[in-house]
């Protein structure tokens, strides 16, 4: 896949992200899209370049939708530097696994991005896990296993072999 | 760097590393509640460090600010001893002045500058001699009495024969009632009055001056306080003990007699 399909494909996800994704909220719960093409992409990509690609897509999400300039990319940074780790030598990636791996990996960023977050504010651990970690984790697993099952050649690797190295 | 591992492994952490560091960087560009917290966290934090390295510093700033108390300390420890020597000497001093202005003596003031005991005479060294217009058998005294006469005479030295020397004498009499005797001395720290006749009018507490029948004492001059008075079975004369006026142990200034005003 060229630059050019990964940067038009971005900023698809941005741009529904940003302006239509109150139409599919759940009690204010929304999935992260931008988490999902970072994380599909770590699972085609080396680890740098994973890194780079979650940098750069967390930092224009900052810039368009954050209410904390900086704090995306640095979510998506480690979420992308991570999924490398979940890379298989397989071309494809069976459903159950991918599942798991993205929830790992989507579970561990919520954690983190949220605990971030609600520094300094009067939310509770407890509350924050379960009426926000929780449910987004499974928002956003919910939207890249429908990326899973419409785009499947996204997922090929762009390395040969695998990218663990 | 382990072997079997290239640069490249290294660099997907260092880029990593590079993109964590800007975004805190940008994160930290930031003034929202988050980084508030987060500036107000790492305060305390580094607030406890601060504390500790505070202590740490503080230790040896006290090693160094001992070492300097310790130094004051001794020397305002030496400049108290001189000065309290020095308060000392000036009290001396001005009881030395009212004496040779009371006085009826021309006196020369002198230091003594060393003690010395002999098997055959006791005597001390004053830092006086010839030079100064004295000569032997010159009488020498403190304000509280008799300490005793030049017999070496140098030229910016002389010896003095003290009171408690086995061959010093001196004639003289019970101020009170005028009795008369030969003071001596045989050891320890008293004198005797010898020569006095047995019922002699002498009391213990009586002042012993100097009788000035002799040659080289002039009359007058306080030898000691009578402490002991016995008049034994056999002999002619009474045992009066006398306690020197003079303390020899502490003595370091002292006038020489020249004359007679």
């Amino acid at each position: 896949m060229s630059i050019i399909k990964y940067v038009v494909i971005y900023f698809i996800l941005l741009f529904v992200e940003t302006n239509l994704l109150h139409l599919i909220s759940i009690k204010n719960i929304t999935p992260d899209l931008i988490l999902v093409y970072v994380l599909i992409f770590s699972l085609r990509e080396h680890k740098s370049k994973a890194a780079i690609i979650g940098f750069s897509a967390g930092l224009i999400q900052d810039v368009f939708t954050t209410k904390f300039f900086g704090l995306s990319a640095f979510m998506k940074s480690i979420a992308g530097f991570l999924g490398v780790f979940f890379q298989q030598k397989r071309n494809e990636y069976k459903l159950l696994y991918y599942s798991t791996a993205f929830l790992v990996l989507i579970f561990i960023h919520e954690l983190i991005y949220q605990l971030i977050y609600s520094l300094g504010g009067d939310i509770g651990f407890w509350n924050l896990l379960f009426y926000s970690i929780v449910p987004r984790t499974f928002y956003t697993l919910a939207m890249a296993v429908i990326f899973y099952f419409i785009f499947p050649p996204a997922l090929r690797r762009n390395i040969a072999g695998g990218a663990k190295e | 760097m382990k072997p079997g591992r290239n640069l490249i492994f290294y660099k997907d952490y260092l880029t990593l590393g590079a993109a964590l560091l800007i975004s805190i960087i940008l994160m930290a560009s930031n003034n929202n509640r988050q980084i508030e917290y987060v500036k107000l966290w790492l305060a305390n934090v580094l607030g406890v460090f601060q504390n500790e390295w505070s202590y740490v510093q503080l230790y040896f700033d006290l090693k160094e600010k001992n070492d300097l108390l310790r130094k004051e300390n001794m020397q305002l420890f030496l400049e108290n001893s001189a000065m309290q020597e020095m308060a000392l000497e000036n009290k001396r001093l001005k009881e030395l002045i009212g004496f040779n202005e009371k006085g009826n003596f021309q006196l020369k003031a002198t230091r003594v500058i060393a003690k010395q005991k002999k098997s055959f005479i006791n005597d001390v060294i004053l830092e006086i001699g010839f030079a100064d217009s004295v000569s032997r058998n010159m009488v020498v005294v403190v304000p509280t009495g008799l300490v005793g006469k030049l017999y070496q005479v140098g030229k910016s030295r002389s010896n003095c024969q003290i009171l408690l020397d086995q061959n010093f004498r001196v004639s003289a009499k019970i101020q009170r009632s005028r009795e008369k005797g030969i003071v001596g001395w045989k050891g320890g720290k008293f004198c005797l009055l010898n020569e006095v006749p047995k019922h002699s009018d002498v009391k213990i507490g009586d002042w012993v001056i100097t009788s000035g029948y002799g040659e080289i004492f002039p009359a007058g001059l306080r030898v000691g306080r009578v402490v002991g008075v016995t008049e034994p079975a056999r002999g002619l004369f009474m045992e009066i003990k006398i306690k020197p006026a003079v303390n020899f142990d502490i003595l370091e200034e002292v006038f020489v007699i020249t004359g007679i005003k």
